[in-house]
């Protein structure tokens, strides 16, 4: 490896992926000099950006079919800008980012459980008013973040060629911890979505296992932030699951199917952005807003059909 | 609470915010008994119904279940043999859930947590959804489902619980007289064959008069009257409940509300 990662990453970089004729020389002599999948492998920071992407995308698939099932679209939109919110304000105040970002996600999820459950108070408005309020704050800590922000831009676009190893580990303990949440509670799970009150009638610990999961995914889009950006996790948590919703009507099908897409979307992008020289994140949303467009279009449960 | 009775409230009061919802609310419930619960909107019907699962916080009187008393805070026990049926909501029909495996959610409540549904659960989902005559639907998704058939597949949910009480918020609401007869005549069936004390919330006051035995009226969250359903065909009690003039007339030994 010719470089460390860490000394090879600017601001062109992170916005124009691994090409474009006016970057920086480092390094997108990588990329111009072989273009296949072996030269793409003989990196190690592409191999932990590879690995990264692959986990990132799976994790952030399967969390989504809890926001797309139980409607939390809203609340998942609010818990992802707070992590970027709450990431830059962390590094403004001098703090590590991820500090900043987990304290900000676990905070938005606690809050937004309760408030989705008060009678008569309309989760939509908090939310607008919530996001908003999140976005001035990043917004402000950006305008206030001294000398070149390349770091505090960085969490806007995320950059998965700075993938450390220990931010790896993060995500694969979040992995282990989600397959743990699903394998246990499938049952509840399922019992939950689409009939949750009733399923609270009967005794099944709702609130529990909707805190858990909001928590989750506060956990999980602060750990991938730093990669795949404030900006851009949202579509990454919320689009495969919208696609595999499409195409299946077994709920464990659609937890497969969306860590599936997800991952896929986040490979494909990754391995696009090396090859014509794109930024990384804008190339696995459009992906996976491609195959969602795709999947509606030739969605075997349209007008009602079975599979 | 006497001996040998299901459930009962004595002088329950509940408030949402400043609004009193519920004040000094007196009912006994014993078992096997069939209640309608009747009033306008607004007159705390369904907060009333939510009192005895511990939906409904309550700040003064007593709710008591088999004995024990009742509250949100310790409800975990008593929810599991009492089936609570929802007014019937609209679900998106891509929901990835069949008819078989809603109806086995409603074992997942007594089987508890880290436990897998084994074949005495299967069966007994099986078995709740041929009593409500749906078995032949088993593997549709259940956003698939008519009006009619997912009040069926939400009564055989309930069913597959094996509650001793059953909670029902208006469950012929928007459906089409064939449906609402079909869900009715299902209701008084399942009533019989399993044994089960019922309160029925509902603005069909011929569906009461048919089927419960016993009339409860609420109004401005006060209980105003309950007793027997025989006597609970008054015109000025039921004109007075609902503020419009109503008529009861006979046809073919049945007694009929007109309005």
């Amino acid at each position: 490896m010719p470089l460390h990662p860490k000394l090879s990453i600017s601001m062109e970089y992170e916005t124009r992926g691994f090409g474009g004729h006016d970057a920086p020389a480092p390094p997108l002599c990588i990329s111009r000099e072989g273009q296949g999948m072996e030269s793409f492998l003989s990196y190690e920071f592409l191999r932990r950006a590879l690995v990264m992407a692959l986990v990132s995308g799976g994790v952030c698939g399967a969390l989504g079919v809890f926001v797309v099932l139980w409607r939390m679209s809203l609340v998942g939109v609010c818990i992802s800008h707070a992590a970027f919110a709450g990431a830059l304000l962390a590094l403004w105040l001098g703090f590590p980012p991820l500090a900043g970002g987990l304290a900000a996600a676990l905070g938005a999820a606690s809050l937004a459980g309760p408030l989705a459950e008060r009678p008569g108070f309309s989760l939509d408005t908090a939310m607008g008013v919530i996001f908003s309020l999140v976005m001035s704050v990043a917004m402000l800590a950006l305008g206030l973040l001294p000398g070149a922000r390349t770091e505090g831009l960085g969490l806007i676009w995320g950059s998965l060629l700075t993938v450390t190893d220990f931010d790896l580990g993060l995500m694969g303990a979040a992995a282990l911890l989600l397959c743990l949440v699903l394998l246990l509670f499938f049952k509840e799970i399922q019992a939950i979505i689409g009939q949750s009150r009733t399923a609270l009638a009967a005794g099944i610990p709702v609130r529990a296992i909707r805190y858990a999961s909001l928590l989750l995914l506060g956990l999980v889009v602060a750990f991938a932030l730093k990669a795949v950006g404030g900006l851009l996790i949202y579509s990454l948590i919320v689009t495969p699951a919208a696609t595999a919703l499409q195409l299946t009507y077994s709920l464990r099908g659609m937890f497969l199917l969306s860590a599936f897409l997800g991952a896929a979307a986040a490979v494909a992008g990754l391995w696009l952005s090396f090859r014509f020289s794109l930024p990384a994140g804008a190339a696995i949303v459009l992906v996976a807003a491609l195959v969602l467009a795709l999947s509606l279009v030739f969605s075997p449960k349209k007008d009602g059909r079975r599979p | 609470m006497a001996a040998g009775d299901l459930a009962c409230l004595e002088g329950a009061e509940v408030w949402f915010g400043r609004r009193r919802v519920l004040a000094d609310v007196r009912l006994t419930i014993r078992p096997g008994d069939f209640w309608g619960l009747i009033g306008p909107n607004g007159a705390g019907k369904s907060t009333l119904l939510g009192l005895f699962n511990g939906l409904t916080a309550y700040r003064s009187g007593r709710v008591e279940y088999a004995g024990r008393t009742v509250s949100p805070k310790s409800a975990a026990w008593a929810r599991r043999s009492i089936a609570h049926v929802f007014q019937a909501t609209d679900m998106d029909p891509k929901m990835p859930l069949t008819v078989f495996e809603t109806v086995l959610a409603g074992t997942y409540g007594r089987l508890g947590l880290f436990k897998k549904p084994g074949k005495r659960e299967k069966d007994l989902a099986l078995r709740s959804l041929e009593a409500v005559g749906l078995a032949g639907l088993a593997g549709r998704p259940v956003g698939h489902l008519s009006g009619g058939e997912r009040q069926r597949a939400a009564l055989a949910r309930a069913l597959a619980q094996e509650p001793d009480l059953l909670l029902l918020d208006e469950p012929t609401a928007s459906l089409d007289w064939q449906a609402q007869r079909e869900i009715l005549r299902t209701i008084d069936d399942l009533r019989r064959r399993f044994r089960l004390s019922v309160i029925m919330v509902s603005h069909d006051l011929n569906a009461v008069f048919h089927l419960a035995a016993k009339v409860a009226m609420l109004k401005d969250g006060r209980l105003i009257w309950s007793g027997p359903v025989e006597e609970s065909m008054d015109p000025d009690r039921l004109g007075f409940l609902y503020s419009v003039p109503i008529s009861i007339v006979e046809h073919e030994g049945r007694r009929l509300a007109l309005f």
